[in-house]
């Protein structure tokens, strides 16, 4: 996984990417929740 | 559902479809005070969710409402923190908390972000805000955030099972306009007021899509579920809406709370929505629909004058912080008498500002009046 | 020729192109007109002020009007006649009081007081009572506006004006108040001189004010 601030915002590796790390959740809902935590940070 | 429970979640569902009740619903507005009022700083409380659940605790067990619009869970810092650089800057001495206004999209980018808008997010808008965030940081604040999900859910839960204090929406009916996101997250508001003249098609254009692909859906969804032990089917806040015109409310907002509004009476729900600033100049949008589907909270309006305009709306609000926080007991407890008397059937006694700093509200004074309105029939 | 009525028009009506076309014009035929062409700006601030007022233009249009008008200024600077040949300007100071952040209001009523001819010592956001009364003290400024949003720039408001008094000068200063938590009523508890919801009731305030000085 990259640690590159400037690569993690590539599209569509730095997304995937950041989808895959969220080994916390089950495949299914990683992209869904990705989409969720990134709408709610961005309009924090 | 306990007894109740039932008996508030009904009080309130009457109240918004304008019948006659035995007594007026109490909903509480309180947001910062609650940390203020308690033991804790502001630090100590945003940062621990336990000492969050304590004070939010003990803020019921004092004060009694009937529901509440936060739990604690606005604000939460603990996520953005962990993306390297937060908005939110407490300070502890003046005992705030203000959000650092920012800009963080170009004018040109709406064509950008109606191809593809996950892509904008996630490689423009995102790098922006949080420029310092590393794959490790990411995955943290992730889990940060789904941490956060459970303590929303384990408050909710508290309130419902030990105190039978019905929720006031679920966080998945919540509607956001898009007019909001570019005002109050991408654009600011000079920024929004410049693309109105601008870029106004462009803005309609995006605006459109984020309806049809994210808002509307949402809604669609939640009133197809049963939402039945909410306070409300659906709620949204009205905040950037404060610097539109009648003609650019029409054009650039309206459209989108009318189609949910519609929706609503289709499918006989209720739609609660916060009014911050005032919402009169508008008053025409709202006059022709079915009564007993919306509640307008309202913040700086005259809620009398609301209430003669708009007879077809349940009206909450009323209480200010004038009185609150710098009048006596008896002069709160008479006011309140006074909201309660002349504004009658179809409306919901709470504050009508987002209770946030200590002069907003004295300990006694809410005491006095929570235990007036509590007893009180009309 | 050029045509300011058209001008006036142009600006009242928020035409950013056909002002600034109009504008960039007359500077580029020597800038003799900039005085005329200024004059006519501010009669167009002065119709957005009344389209406010008939509540067909609202706060995104003042914001849209301030930022038109410096562009204004910005192109007319060179050729306009500083300060003195036209009469002295009257100072006053504008701030958000202490606490508050919020500076859009502030913003627009300081474009709309320049643009009525006033210098504004605009003091920022979160300005502190002793700030304000070093700086009309230190430069005889007899005129301070002061804007809140929260509902804590009403203890701050109140401070301001204690700090006057403290000071001595509370009698030679006007003080007026603006913002969303303000009314008759907590103009009566700052003890401020005037209260204002709208920027051309403030600009008329200060305006009569000035021409007591």
């Amino acid at each position: 996984m990259q640690d590159n601030p400037i690569t993690i915002n590539t599209w569509p590796e730095g997304w995937e990417e950041a989808c895959k790390s969220l080994d916390f959740l089950p495949e299914e809902m990683r992209e869904g929740f990705m989409m969720a935590f990134l709408e709610f940070v961005l309009t924090m | 559902m306990h007894e109740i429970y039932k008996e508030k979640r009904d009080l309130f569902r009457d109240t918004t479809a304008l019948k006659k009740t035995k007594r007026t619903p109490n909903l509480s507005n309180f947001y910062t005070w609650k940390i203020l009022d308690s033991e804790f700083s502001l630090k100590e409380a945003m940062y621990d969710y336990d000492k969050m659940e304590t004070l939010t605790r003990e803020f019921h067990n004092r004060y009694q409402f009937d529901a509440y619009i936060d739990l604690g869970v606005r604000n939460p810092i603990r996520i953005t923190d962990l993306l390297g650089s937060g908005y939110h800057e407490i300070d502890e001495k003046n005992e705030t908390i203000n959000y650092v206004d920012h800009v963080v999209m170009e004018p040109e980018e709406y064509p950008e972000m109606l191809k593809n808008m996950k892509k904008f997010y996630w490689t423009k808008i995102f790098p922006r805000k949080y420029p310092n965030v590393t794959a490790e940081m990411l995955k943290n604040s992730a889990m940060e955030f789904a941490q956060f999900g459970q303590f929303t859910q384990r408050m909710t839960e508290i309130f419902v099972q030990e105190y039978h204090c019905p929720a006031v929406f679920n966080v998945n009916s919540v509607a956001l306009i898009p007019f909001e996101t570019f005002h109050n997250s991408f654009r600011g508001i000079k920024g929004i007021s410049m693309d109105l003249r601008r870029h106004g098609d462009e803005l309609l254009d995006v605006s459109d899509m984020m309806f049809e692909t994210i808002t509307y859906p949402k809604i669609v969804t939640a009133f197809d579920s049963d939402t039945s032990s909410y306070v409300c089917d659906t709620y949204t806040a009205l905040l950037g809406y404060a610097i539109l015109s009648p003609k650019q409310f029409e054009k650039y907002y309206w459209t989108y709370l009318k189609k949910i509004i519609d929706l609503a009476v289709e499918k006989n729900k209720t739609f609660f929505i916060f009014c911050e600033n005032t919402m009169m100049r508008f008053a025409d949008f709202f006059q022709d629909i079915p009564a007993g589907h919306v509640v307008l909270h309202l913040e700086d309006d005259d809620i009398f004058e609301v209430r003669k305009r708009l007879p077809n709306v349940c009206v909450a609000g009323g209480m200010t912080t004038e009185l609150l926080g710098r009048g006596t007991p008896k002069e709160c407890v008479d006011y309140a008498k006074h909201l309660i008397d002349e504004l009658g059937d179809g409306y919901i006694f709470t504050q009508n500002k987002m209770m946030s700093f200590r002069n907003d509200c004295k300990r006694g004074n809410l005491i006095a009046v929570n235990d007036f309105v509590r007893e009180y029939t009309r | 020729m050029n045509d300011f009525e058209a001008l006036s028009a142009a600006m009242g009506g928020l035409d950013e192109d056909t002002v600034l076309d109009f504008l960039n014009q007359v500077m580029s035929e020597g800038g003799a007109d900039a005085e005329k062409a200024m004059e006519a700006c501010q009669k167009g601030m002065d119709i957005v002020g009344s389209q406010f007022e008939s509540g067909e233009f609202f706060v995104s249009d003042l914001i849209y009007a301030g930022d038109l008008m410096t562009q204004a200024v910005n192109i007319l600077k060179d050729a306009l006649i500083k300060g003195g040949e036209s009469g002295t300007k009257t100072k006053m100071i504008l701030c958000t009081v202490k606490g508050d952040f919020h500076d859009i209001g502030k913003n627009i009523v300081k474009s709309m007081l320049e643009a009525e001819g006033f210098e504004v010592v605009d003091l920022g956001i979160d300005v502190a009572p002793e700030t304000i009364v070093k700086e009309a003290k230190g430069n005889d400024i007899t005129i301070i506006g002061l804007s809140g949003v929260l509902t804590l720039a009403i203890d701050s408001m109140k401070e301001t004006v204690d700090a006057f008094v403290t000071a001595g000068i509370r009698e030679s200063v006007k003080i007026i108040i603006g913002g969303a938590p303000v009314n008759e009523n907590v103009c009566e508890i700052v003890g401020a001189d005037h209260w204002a919801k709208s920027p051309q009731v403030t600009v008329s305030t200060c305006r009569s004010w000035a021409s007591l000085t």
